[in-house]
């Protein structure tokens, strides 16, 4: 009877077909994930990037769920590295494929970049034959001067990938993710906002109206 | 991540081949010499699609039921949805995504000294594959207005770059907030910003 019973629960767990506990992913490992864009007609600019993880604070210790084939959470996927630290790695490696100079810090010279993550999830969709995999990142961009520490372009930004297989695992979650990862660079890298919020910021004061007295006048143009 | 049933199927559908482009883009796909270029734009109201109850499909009806099962709800699912599509029908139909995506493209390239003709020899295909709504989670209830295109760009014969691009607007509503007017406006500003996006790729490859 006891036997009877660990073979039904046994092939409960088989036709379950999700390991529970958490997985860690590793992400954005690639060279590759940055590219040249719209960014790179702005004069170079130093720039010190920060991030951090605005998502609600229940999601915080996961970015997806692993659910069996029944749609019951089973476990999580984890990320070997903060969320924030990505992404920082990734807005960081975005505006130096750009021509920028990242730094730690700056001074009235440079621009602070402050980025907000509020999504990062990875998610799927099963279908009769095939599951669909998604990868969406969101974050909140915010480009500041820091003599003044006033914001001179704010901008929301979205990475998304999705991809449809006939199944897959933490190398296949890595993939997709690393897409999104490299859709929000491509995002950021072509946004005409803030390329232009970056040329304004280098882009030299007009000189002042000189006046001589008593009665020559100079005006420069 | 998958049932044995998918797993099974999933071989099947591998041996009898079925493919279409993938997501990575070819390299050297530079436009080297400026700048001739025509549009080639495929989009049909008809492939608008409504996404809730198959996003949140499970494998229960197949462990059950078998294959006949799993299609039986699958089916299931994809008449909930239609149903759902309704009420967005008739501003779906008044969407033009191709002279959106075109307008979107032109007036980056334009700028950017591109002169748009008839059946020049560089020529940029896109196909919509589809378009609509879509949930976003399978946990959560927010929908979000998507895009899903063939992108060709060639020099004659020879292919400079080939991508299926997915697109999924920022801004996400619950389903009673995502009303005819929100997707109208979401649908359209999604097209606009993938046109710019396609055209930014052309110009940065």
């Amino acid at each position: 009877m006891v036997r009877n019973l660990l073979a039904i629960f046994g092939m409960a767990a088989i036709l379950g077909a999700c390991a529970t506990g958490t997985t860690d992913i590793s992400m954005a490992m690639n060279d590759d994930i940055a590219k040249a864009g719209l960014l790179s007609e702005a004069p170079a600019t130093v720039v010190a990037i920060t991030a951090t993880d605005a998502r609600e604070a229940e999601k915080r210790d996961r970015i997806g769920d692993k659910r069996n084939g029944y749609g019951m959470v089973m476990g999580k996927i984890g990320t070997t590295e903060p969320v924030e630290s990505v992404v920082q790695r990734v807005v960081n490696e975005t505006f130096s494929a750009n021509g920028h100079t990242v730094s730690e810090s700056v001074d009235e010279g440079g621009l602070s970049i402050e980025t907000e993550v509020t999504n990062f999830w990875f998610d799927y969709k099963t279908g009769l034959v095939t599951v669909e995999f998604f990868g969406d990142i969101q974050v909140l961009l915010k480009v500041i001067d820091p003599a003044t520490k006033t914001v001179i372009y704010e901008e929301k930004f979205k990475g998304y990938h999705s991809e449809k297989t006939g199944g897959g695992l933490s190398k296949t979650w890595t993939k997709v993710m690393d897409a999104a990862l490299q859709d929000l660079s491509r995002e950021i890298g072509m946004s005409m906002g803030l390329m232009e919020a970056l040329d304004s910021f280098s882009a030299p004061a007009p000189e002042a109206v000189q006046q001589e007295e008593p009665q020559a006048e100079q005006t420069v143009s | 991540m998958m049932s044995m049933f998918h797993k099974w199927l999933s071989v099947l559908l591998l041996l009898a081949g079925v493919s279409h482009p993938t997501g990575s883009a070819i390299a050297d796909r530079a436009v080297s010499e400026p700048k001739g270029m025509s549009v080639n734009i495929e989009a049909s109201s008809d492939d608008f699609t409504f996404i809730d109850s198959r996003m949140t499909e499970t494998a229960t009806a197949a462990v059950l039921f078998g294959i006949i099962g799993a299609g039986i709800n699958s089916s299931i699912n994809a008449d909930e949805d239609r149903i759902k599509a309704k009420p967005f029908l008739s501003t779906a139909n008044a969407i033009e995504l191709e002279d959106i995506l075109k307008s979107s493209i032109k007036g980056v390239l334009e700028k950017r000294g591109y002169l748009f003709e008839e059946d020049h020899v560089t020529n940029l295909s896109l196909e919509v594959k589809s378009w609509g709504i879509s949930r976003t989670s399978f946990e959560k209830t927010d929908f979000a207005p998507f895009l899903v295109i063939d992108v060709e760009l060639a020099d004659g014969r020879k292919t400079r770059w080939e991508e299926r691009m997915k697109e999924s607007a920022t801004d996400t509503y619950e389903l009673q907030d995502m009303t005819p007017d929100v997707f109208d406006k979401e649908m359209r500003a999604l097209a606009v910003k993938t046109g710019k996006r396609i055209a930014y790729e052309i110009l940065y490859p």
